[in-house]
């Protein structure tokens, strides 16, 4: 039996990303944390002697690549050159592969490294390094920063007996948080099916998740999370597939900086902030318990206090909040703690007014009504939006049903009086 | 609903507290002293219908101070009439039922549209609430009753709004006035892409700079190139044929410096050679004759510790004298101090000897001083003095015994005697009869006195006694007709009476006039026979007399007494005087006995009367004295013989040494001292020659052995130097000869140490020359040619230190722009402050559609709730003003808030309820308006309504409203009036017909 094809599959490393934060130290170190996750990639690679590591595009940000980044990268892909690795990407829409732009300047190792930058199919071999056939890599890249050309459509069957991986920078309609990605490249499920391919290594959709079962199609995720909408474990998979044979994928953990956003439970029962800082750091405790924290991990941490709390006037307040963000960075022993308050109110039995003939049992009727009736929202939304930019009616309804979550509370925290419950 | 009757178990103060049949009772009065549960009450109505809240025990207010369960029933009859019984308790977990039917801690059903809150909110009016007309402004009040927040929970509506508003602005605002977080972030924003626009250049430029960079290290290097080449040309130019000139020039000089070393093997200089020969031969000269020079003073030496040799022979005798010294001074200065001690003593010994002796004491005396035994000596002598000491105590209680004993003779002789004695006893009687009389006759005379003075109050007596005796006697015979209690009675008062009427004629009848003078008479006259008898004056006082009688009667009782002590004084005298003279005979032989002790003394006969301590102490004083002299004289003549023997000792050494003695021999000593410190110098020299001698002789012959083979090494170098001049054999000219062949070789090795220093190949450059000297080329540039090359090398260098120059600046500039923060870090400010920006906008809209929201829920509460509750208020407030006022109606400020106005009957505009309409009327539209809001909440359905001493600060006038409008409304609603003033609840029963409920005591 031939040895299977073996080889680390990542995408949207996205190197250069630039952090939101206004702390300069926070955004170096994350701009560090970024090389580093790449760094112990290529680590991984040599570390399991695969055949290939491929890269399903976005390896940096924006089409924009630092010199000092660039001079990583090239010296990162030469050691793998060195050690037998290939290295195939494929141009996603943060780096396209058009001759003006960046990916194109990059004066990248001549050995063993394959970019695919245009939308025309290309085949690679991997050949091992007793110089035996391991598999074959087909793959398409983005041209352009706005690509919308279905490209899984046009990658060909390839005949022959040995492994064939598709490698794409593609948006899978339908998949988990596809929606938060703008729709370059995209295509079915089927059109990944009926073209003989043993796996489908994919890029764009920042949640590491499995696409399809046969042919197996997987989104790594990104390399190293870049805020609070990227958390838990990110890092590559390690793949290894044969012809006839169930492919073999497992997730490697390699960012060195993981987010996490914790929502405390319990905040009704909170009376002391000492006490709401152990309940966070129950919640921390528990992450820290997870298989893919890796030694020496560092943490970004975004604490969302919402909901009812004795503590709500105080947490009202920025400076308690920042007070106890430094509090918990500190004591969880963690990069940065920022702590959300989100619609925090003090402990309130709402159910006690509603239905009540007085302003507020007509406030949380008035409230419900407007979950359904389109024409009262537009009667009584007020006529000047802030965060939403467009005419369109249905989105601003969206927007405004989106903006009553909670407001029940509010409305009954800024009705009643203090000492009413 | 009506509440009927109610059980309180336990709630709070209110314990085992219960009425009933009241559902009848429109207008109910709860009348208690403070404290005593009233407004407890109010909360046992909310919970019987509403169920406990808290819902612990533990949490409760109200859980019984007595430690009990929280618990009560209630009886409440339904509008249809139908009646229900509930009952509420609460242990661990509350529980209720209705009959019985379990419904936990829930609400009753029919109050399932009113939360507790309400309930609380609009069927209490307590005083609380009319204090907020003091508290509040009325503007407050009136946005409360008529707005959508009518109830006390809630806060009004405008406040609210305005202050949701002032949040959202805060954020973000249509218009353009404040300057809200959007706008300054606006602001940041805009410098952040200012600041990014110059990270964008500063990018170009470092990509600009690194390709300036590469190709200025193209141009050095090629320009390197070319400096190479030029330099190599020039070197060759200048450095070939030079190198051969001194090539050439070491040959040279290494020829010249071979001739002139011809005939010398060696390779050093052979001048420093010559010179160490002959220093060395002049040394060992030297040495070998000092040598000699030593061997000759140290065998002087060894001879002169011969003529020492008598000193020596006597050398430890010599040391014990010299020893001795020190000791014989010590002697000699030990027996001049022995001897002034010894006269000391000897003139102490005569001083003391002067105070017991007569004269100076013999040879014999001494002895016998000296053998005197002084233990015995004053055992006798304290014998003596204590027999003199009794002698002298028995002489004197004799003494004392016979002048006690001539005392009391002397007593005896001075007593009366028996005679006078029996006189004296006779007169005693008289005098203590006389007295008696005279006693008995004052008390007669006065008796006679008061009669004289009481006569009515006699009679008075005679008449009351002979009454109650005839009263007595009265009273007796009606007791005789029968026996009844009472008759008893009357018979023991009868008997009462008369005793006393008895008693009192008793009295009347001793106080009478009968025989009082006669007894007079005879006593005054028994009493002057008893004066005469006693021979006083008419005047005299008995009382002298008595006095001079009982003296006289004590001291002849003393006689006895006396006779029997005297008798006992001369017992005692007698019995000391016979003993004192026994001890005086004892005292007479201790004396002889001292006086044999100190026979062989020539003791002073003065002190020889008085032999006591005194005379012990002084004989062994001078014994001791005595003792002292003997002592100091036998240490001084041992000193003596010390002295004299070392003298001997020494005028004999003295003798041997040949050094007669003038004086003292002892006086050579130092000279002695001296003599042998020199002597034994003299033989430690002589020692250390004779040790030092064998190996100063081996030296010598060594030094000489030394010194003949130098002397033939010197001579074997002259002769080779001199055989290098075969003209004159001269050796100073073939060292000249070698030295200046020596030099020229090192001249040769130091030119090809440079040479090769400054062309380390100059080896192949010699051949290289010669190569071409050979071929015919020749190796010197011409001048031009050479002037040529060497501008375009320096042109060259030039260049090169340019572009070296341009490579650090540019270099520099990089580093610099390195520094500088980068499009991606400012990036990501903007990404935050986006994300920020964002944010607040959201919330903001938020707070806009919250403060929409709730503007639109007070305009549909007002429009559902408030015309209805304006025309029950305008219907109370009619009833209360007595129809002056019959119309309740909204109004407006200038500001869009709510106004409360009133109207009278046919007034076509209503007036607003401020100033100048009274405070009277306010609080009448006050209540008009909270009952009507309570109608409002529960009209299918009213509940009782409970009013918390609401009525009492008001005037009669509007109390008298305040009680017409309760009793209409208790028509409909049930009303519990709660106070603690009798008075309120009289008016209460009298005006409206209440029904008055005392709460128990607190």
């Amino acid at each position: 039996m031939p040895a299977p094809f073996r080889f680390v599959h990542c995408a949207d490393v996205h190197l250069d990303t630039p952090f939101r934060s206004r702390s300069r130290d926070l955004r170096h170190r994350l701009t560090e944390a970024g090389r580093q996750a790449f760094e112990g990639l290529v680590g991984l690679c040599l570390e399991e002697r695969v055949d290939a590591l491929l890269i399903a595009g976005d390896l940096f940000d924006n089409d924009r690549l630092t010199l000092a980044s660039e001079g990583f990268l090239v010296d990162q892909v030469a050691r793998l050159a060195r050690a037998g690795v290939h290295v195939v990407a494929v141009t996603g829409n943060h780096d396209p592969g058009r001759a003006d732009q960046r990916a194109h300047a990059i004066d990248w190792p001549q050995e063993r490294f394959h970019l695919l930058r245009s939308r025309k199919p290309e085949t690679v071999e991997i050949h091992r390094r007793d110089g035996s056939l391991a598999g074959r890599v087909t793959g398409a890249g983005h041209l352009t920063a706005a690509d919308t050309t279905n490209l899984a459509v046009s990658l060909p069957a390839i005949p022959g007996f040995d492994p064939v991986v598709g490698l794409l920078h593609s948006q899978v309609l339908d998949t988990v948080g596809a929606d938060r990605h703008e729709p370059y490249a995209p295509c079915s499920r089927e059109d990944l099916t009926g073209k003989g391919y043993d796996y489908w290594a994919l890029g764009h959709v920042h949640q590491r998740q499995k696409v399809l079962d046969v042919p197996p199609a997987w989104y790594p995720g990104n390399l190293q999370g870049r805020h609070f909408g990227e958390c838990g474990a990110k890092g590559a998979l390690l793949v290894s597939v044969a012809r006839g044979e169930a492919a073999k994928v497992e997730f490697r953990a390699l960012a060195p900086v993981r987010w996490e956003q914790i929502v405390p439970d319990g905040l009704i029962g909170a009376r002391t902030l000492a006490g709401l800082e152990e309940s966070v750091a129950a919640r921390f405790a528990s992450l820290r318990s997870d298989a893919d924290v890796l030694p020496g991990q560092e943490w970004m941490l975004r604490v969302v206090l919402g909901g009812q709390c004795p503590l709500a006037p105080q947490l009202e307040s920025a400076e308690e909040t920042d007070d106890l963000a430094d509090r918990l960075a500190a004591t969880l022993g963690v990069l940065s703690v920022e702590v959300r308050i989100d619609h925090i109110c003090r402990p309130l039995d709402i159910e006690a007014h509603r239905d009540q003939p007085h302003l507020l049992g007509t406030t949380l009727a008035l409230i419900a009504e407007l979950g359904s009736d389109d024409e009262l929202l537009d009667q009584v939304a007020p006529p000047h939006l802030a965060g939403l930019e467009g005419e369109d009616p249905a989105g601003r309804r969206r927007y405004l049903r989106e903006l009553l979550d909670g407001l029940e509370l509010e409305a009954a925290q800024a009705l009643l009086r203090e000492n009413v419950g | 609903m009506r509440l009927d009757g109610w059980e309180v178990s336990a709630f709070g103060p209110l314990a085992e507290f219960s009425a009933s049949d009241l559902a009848g009772c429109p207008l109910i009065v709860l009348l208690g002293e403070n404290e005593s549960g009233k407004s407890t009450f109010f909360e046992f109505l909310t919970t019987i219908l509403f169920g406990f809240a808290p819902a612990t025990a533990d949490a409760h207010p109200y859980t019984p101070w007595s430690g009990g369960i929280l618990a009560g029933s209630a009886t409440l009859v339904l509008t249809g009439g139908q009646t229900i019984r509930v009952h509420r308790q609460l242990r661990t977990t509350p529980r209720g039922k209705v009959g019985d039917t379990e419904i936990g801690n829930h609400p009753l059903p029919q109050v399932r549209d009113l939360s507790r809150e309400m309930f609380r909110s609009l069927h209490a009016l307590t005083l609380d609430d009319a204090r907020e007309l003091e508290t509040r402004t009325w503007h407050q009040v009136e946005e409360r009753l008529l707005g959508g927040a009518a109830v006390s929970l809630l806060r009004p509506a405008r406040e609210v709004l305005s202050g949701i508003e002032k949040r959202a602005n805060a954020l973000w605002r249509t218009d353009r006035r404040g300057r809200p977080r959007d706008k300054e972030v606006r602001d940041e924003l805009k410098q952040l892409k200012s600041r990014r626009a110059e990270a964008l250049a500063r990018t170009r430029r470092t990509l600009e700079i690194r390709a300036e960079l590469a190709k200025i290290e193209q141009e050095i290097a090629a320009v390197l190139v070319q400096e190479r080449e030029l330099a190599t040309r020039l070197e060759l130019a200048h450095t070939l044929l030079p190198v051969l000139r001194r090539s050439q020039e070491i040959a040279a000089t290494r020829a010249s410096a071979a001739e002139l070393l011809q005939g010398w093997s060696g390779s050093a200089n052979p001048r420093l050679g010559l010179d160490r020969l002959q220093r060395e031969v002049a040394e060992q000269r030297s040495e070998a004759e000092r040598v000699r020079h030593h061997i000759t003073s140290l065998e002087q030496h060894s001879q002169l510790e011969q003529n020492q040799q008598s000193i020596f022979d006597r050398e430890a005798e010599l040391r014990v004298m010299l020893g001795d010294a020190g000791v014989h001074r010590q002697d000699l200065a030990a027996f001049d101090d022995r001897r002034h001690k010894q006269e000391q003593a000897e003139a102490v010994l005569l001083e003391r000897a002067g105070l017991v002796l007569d004269g100076d004491l013999s040879a014999a005396e001494r002895a016998a001083l000296a053998s005197l035994s002084s233990v015995e000596l004053r055992a006798r002598m304290a014998r003596w003095s204590e027999l003199r000491h009794r002698d002298e105590t028995a002489a004197a209680e004799s003494r004392r015994a016979g002048e006690a004993a001539e005392i009391l003779r002397q007593e005896l002789v001075e007593l009366p005697s028996m005679a006078a004695e029996e006189e004296l006893r006779n007169r005693h009687l008289l005098v203590r009869k006389a007295h008696d009389q005279e006693e008995l006759l004052k008390a007669l005379q006065a008796t006679a006195g008061e009669r004289g003075s009481s006569g009515p109050k006699t009679v008075g007596r005679w008449l009351a006694g002979s009454a109650m005796i005839a009263a007595a006697a009265g009273l007796l015979a009606w007791t005789v007709l029968e026996r009844t209690p009472l008759q008893w009675l009357a018979a023991a008062l009868a008997a009462l009476v008369g005793g006393a009427g008895v008693a009192i004629l008793l009295r009347a009848w001793r106080s009478g006039p009968s025989n009082l003078d006669g007894r007079i008479e005879s006593v005054a006259a028994s009493y002057h026979a008893a004066r005469l008898e006693l021979g006083l004056e008419p005047d005299a006082s008995l009382s002298a007399i008595s006095a001079e009688v009982e003296a006289g009667l004590a001291r002849a009782q003393r006689r006895s007494e006396l006779e029997a002590r005297l008798a006992a004084a001369e017992a005692q005298l007698s019995g000391a005087r016979a003993e004192a003279e026994q001890i005086h005979d004892s005292l007479l032989a201790a004396h002889q006995e001292v006086m044999t002790a100190l026979a062989d003394l020539p003791v002073a006969a003065w002190r020889l009367k008085q032999p006591g301590p005194d005379l012990a102490s002084d004989l062994e004083s001078l014994r001791l004295a005595l003792r002292g002299v003997e002592e100091s004289r036998r240490e001084r003549e041992a000193i003596e013989e010390r002295i004299h023997v070392r003298r001997e000792r020494a005028r004999r050494l003295a003798l041997d040494l040949g050094t007669p003695p003038d004086g003292d021999p002892m006086d050579l000593v130092p000279e002695w001292t001296v003599m042998l410190e020199e002597a034994t110098a003299l033989r430690r020299r002589a020692e250390e020659a004779r040790e030092a001698l064998p190996s100063l002789r081996l030296e010598l012959e060594e030094r000489e052995r030394s010194l003949a083979e130098a002397e033939a090494r010197l001579t074997e170098l002259t002769t080779l130097l001199g055989a290098l001049d075969p003209q004159r054999n001269d050796p100073a000219e073939g060292l000249r000869r070698i030295e200046e062949g020596l030099r020229l070789g090192d001249r040769a090795d130091a030119l090809e140490q440079s040479l090769a220093r400054e062309h380390p190949d100059w080896p192949e450059r010699v051949a290289e020359a010669q190569r071409l000297l050979a071929e015919g080329q020749p190796l010197d540039l011409a001048t031009g040619e050479r002037v040529e090359l060497e501008q375009r090398a320096e042109e060259v260098r030039a260049q090169l230190q340019d572009r070296r120059e341009l490579r650090v600046k540019l270099s520099q500039e990089l580093a610099n722009l390195a520094h500088l923060p980068g499009v991606d870090e400012i990036d990501g400010e903007i990404e935050a402050l986006d994300e920020e920006r964002a944010r607040f906008r959201r919330e903001r809209d938020r707070l806009a559609l919250l403060a929409s929201v709730i503007r639109e829920a007070d305009r549909r509460y007002r429009d559902r709730h408030q015309p209805p509750v304006l025309r029950q208020a305008s219907e109370y407030l009619r009833i209360i003003t007595g129809g002056r006022y019959d119309r309740i109606v909204p109004d407006e400020a200038e500001d869009g808030s709510p106004r409360i106005a009133v109207a009278r009957p046919n007034e076509p505009f209503p007036r607003v309820a401020d100033h100048p309409l009274s405070r009277g009327i306010r609080e009448q539209i006050y209540l008009a308006l909270r009952l009507a809001l309570a109608d409002q909440v529960d009209d299918e359905e009213p509940l009782p309504l409970v009013l918390d001493e609401l009525l009492v600060n008001w005037d009669p006038a509007r109390t008298r409203g305040g009680i017409r409008i309760l009793r209409s409304i208790g028509g409909r609603r049930q009303v519990f009036i709660l106070t603690c003033h009798p008075a309120l609840a009289e008016r209460f029963a009298q005006e409206a017909g209440a029904t008055v409920v005392a709460l128990p005591s607190a």
